[in-house]
């Protein structure tokens, strides 16, 4: 069991970070943070808040773009280019494959994500400005945010063609956006059926308003624990849930 | 070692329902087969005849719509009989990024193999002729290089019965060669190999028996040489003038087919009229006719597959087939 997950997470980790397409990802990342000072500079006494907003949005963007395209790419390319065929033949169970993947997908986002951390923290050290431990929690809530698009967008991928995942996964993200204004419009729709169908969205998705501290960012502010700890719970149901989901997917499907 | 065969297929039928309209299509119908433990099986048939979709209710990538099937002593698809499995798909693909030596032992770590890990890998990549390309990306491969990846992968957990589908495919003579040579290789210590393929001059030279399936329907299983042997024919050729009415006299009179092309004549005898051979030969003989040479020629795999029939004669049984709606 353990030396199967080993071979499917270092694979994974392997393929993830020899691809091209993430270099190119990991040059943009340094130049929106190089844009980020350059945005803080034609700020005048804002230069510290502006920084830091811009800096750790923006890395919460890559991480749900990496997470969609490493999630994606990672089962559909299997089924598509065949080489499912081999693996299925070896004495792995298939959910073993999910779990792999997705433990593979959770290496590779966390290297990632935190050499863009790593690299905007070294601007602010550069720059004189505060490292402070809001920081850290909020590259640790970005990080599980982009978990959970990761494991939807593996969810996904096991049924549906690489274009149609990529269409559910950012309806599923924006629909986790919005969370909150879902409540809040369900409670104001006066149609039965479109307020229910609105609670119901809220109750199946996740509220990716758990994740964002834009604000506690902005401004420096103290991240309760709690908040950090109940939200990866969150996270992490939602994840166990969705891994749980594209398992029995791949159980059930033939592979023609 | 077991005398149970070690595939056992009973009417093993697999139906599919494809496009929007849900078309009804039976890919493979009540298929029977026997594999027995050592031997080198293959499986022929044209495009679309039901090979991949047999291989692949083999080894579990699909589920048989009904029949039963027995692999190695287990019931169905087993996931316990799976560490006892080879298979090559194919058309084979594997990471890009990843080296010979990381993509083999990956699939190493797939089998459970802890023990040596590194020095199986390296035989494997030694023995299917890449160690030159040992860490080279898969990405730089040709397909020759791949097909070889593919057969190292499904040989590294030294399974006992290795699938192979069109293991030859896209090699050069060369390279089908060394796979010819891997499949006997693999044969004399003591493995199963049950393959298909398009090129049946391989087939012919390395299966002790074959499969022809057409049409979803195994058509004909036999051992190669009883196959073939059932069709060998004797052609006497006689060089002289041989009037038309003795023409349709010895035609008449033997039951043979005669050709004749200016001041030749050819005779050709059907299996079962070896015994007339005499008779045809004075004939002519008596009608001053000159003869060059009686040859008993023989047929190959190829053009007995292209002929498309088959005489059962010296075929094992194929259970009777029940007839399904397309």
């Amino acid at each position: 069991m353990f030396l199967t997950l080993n071979a499917f997470i270092s694979m994974t980790f392997r393929e993830a970070i020899r691809n091209k397409i993430l270099y190119g990802i990991g040059f943009f990342a340094i130049a929106i943070f190089l844009f980020s000072l350059v945005l803080g500079e034609l700020s005048l006494y804002e230069q510290e808040r502006v920084i830091r907003d811009v800096g750790m949005t923006f890395m919460m963007l890559m991480g749900i773009a990496l997470a969609m395209y490493t999630g994606i790419g990672q089962i559909h390319r299997e089924i598509d280019r065949r080489i499912i065929y081999t693996i299925l033949s070896k004495p792995v169970r298939r959910y073993q494959i999910v779990i792999g993947k997705f433990l593979g997908i959770a290496v590779t986002l966390f290297v990632e994500m935190f050499a863009m951390f790593a690299i905007f923290l070294a601007l602010l050290a550069i720059r004189g400005m505060v490292i402070d431990p809001t920081l850290f929690e909020a590259f640790w809530l970005s990080y599980m945010e982009s978990l959970v698009v990761a494991a939807a967008a593996l969810m996904f991928s096991t049924f549906s063609s690489a274009m149609l995942s990529t269409l559910m996964c950012t309806g599923f993200v924006l629909l986790a956006s919005l969370y909150p204004q879902i409540g809040f419009y369900a409670e104001r729709e006066k149609a039965a059926e479109i307020s229910a169908a609105m609670h119901a969205a809220q109750f199946l998705l996740p509220n990716f308003g758990h994740f964002d501290v834009s604000t506690q960012v902005s401004y420096a502010l103290e991240i309760p624990l709690s908040h950090v700890g109940w939200s990866t719970l969150h996270g992490l149901t939602y994840i166990v849930v969705l891994i749980s989901i594209a398992a029995i997917v791949m159980e059930k499907r033939d592979f023609v | 070692m077991s005398q149970q065969p070690i595939i056992e297929l009973k009417n093993l039928s697999k139906t599919f329902y494809v496009g929007f309209r849900r078309r009804r299509v039976d890919a493979v119908r009540d298929l029977s087969l026997c594999v027995e433990r050592g031997e080198i099986f293959g499986l022929i048939g044209p495009n679309g005849a039901g090979k991949t979709t047999t291989i692949k209710m083999l080894t579990g990538l699909i589920r048989p719509t009904s029949g039963e099937m027995n692999l190695m002593g287990y019931s169905g698809f087993d996931r316990r009989c799976s560490r006892k499995l080879g298979y090559l798909p194919e058309i084979s693909y594997y990471y890009e990024s990843l080296t010979a030596y990381e993509i083999l032992d990956f699939y190493a770590k797939l089998y459970g193999i802890r023990q040596d890990r590194d020095k199986i890998v390296s035989k494997w990549i030694e023995r299917v002729g890449l160690g030159h390309a040992r860490n080279k990306r898969l990405g730089t491969f040709s397909k020759g290089m791949l097909q070889r990846i593919g057969l190292a992968q499904a040989l590294v957990g030294d399974p006992e019965l290795v699938i192979l589908d069109e293991p030859q495919s896209g090699l050069d003579p060369l390279g089908r060669r060394d796979v010819a040579e891997l499949i006997k290789e693999c044969q004399k210590v003591g493995k199963t190999i049950f393959f298909s393929s398009h090129i049946l001059p391989d087939v012919e030279r390395l299966c002790d028996r074959v499969g022809v399936i057409r049409n979803g329907q195994m058509e004909v299983v036999g051992r190669l040489h009883d196959l073939l042997s059932k069709e060998r024919h004797i052609e006497l050729c006689a060089r002289g003038e041989l009037s038309p009415e003795s023409n349709a006299e010895i035609k008449e009179k033997f039951g043979v087919s005669i050709d004749t092309k200016g001041d030749g004549v050819t005779v050709h005898f059907a299996p079962q009229q070896s015994t007339t051979v005499d008779g045809v030969l004075r004939y002519l003989l008596d009608h001053d006719l000159h003869i060059e040479h009686v040859i008993e020629r023989g047929i190959d795999l190829e053009e007995l597959f292209t002929r498309g029939t088959f005489s059962t004669n010296h075929a094992e049984s194929v259970p009777q087939q029940t007839q399904h709606a397309e």
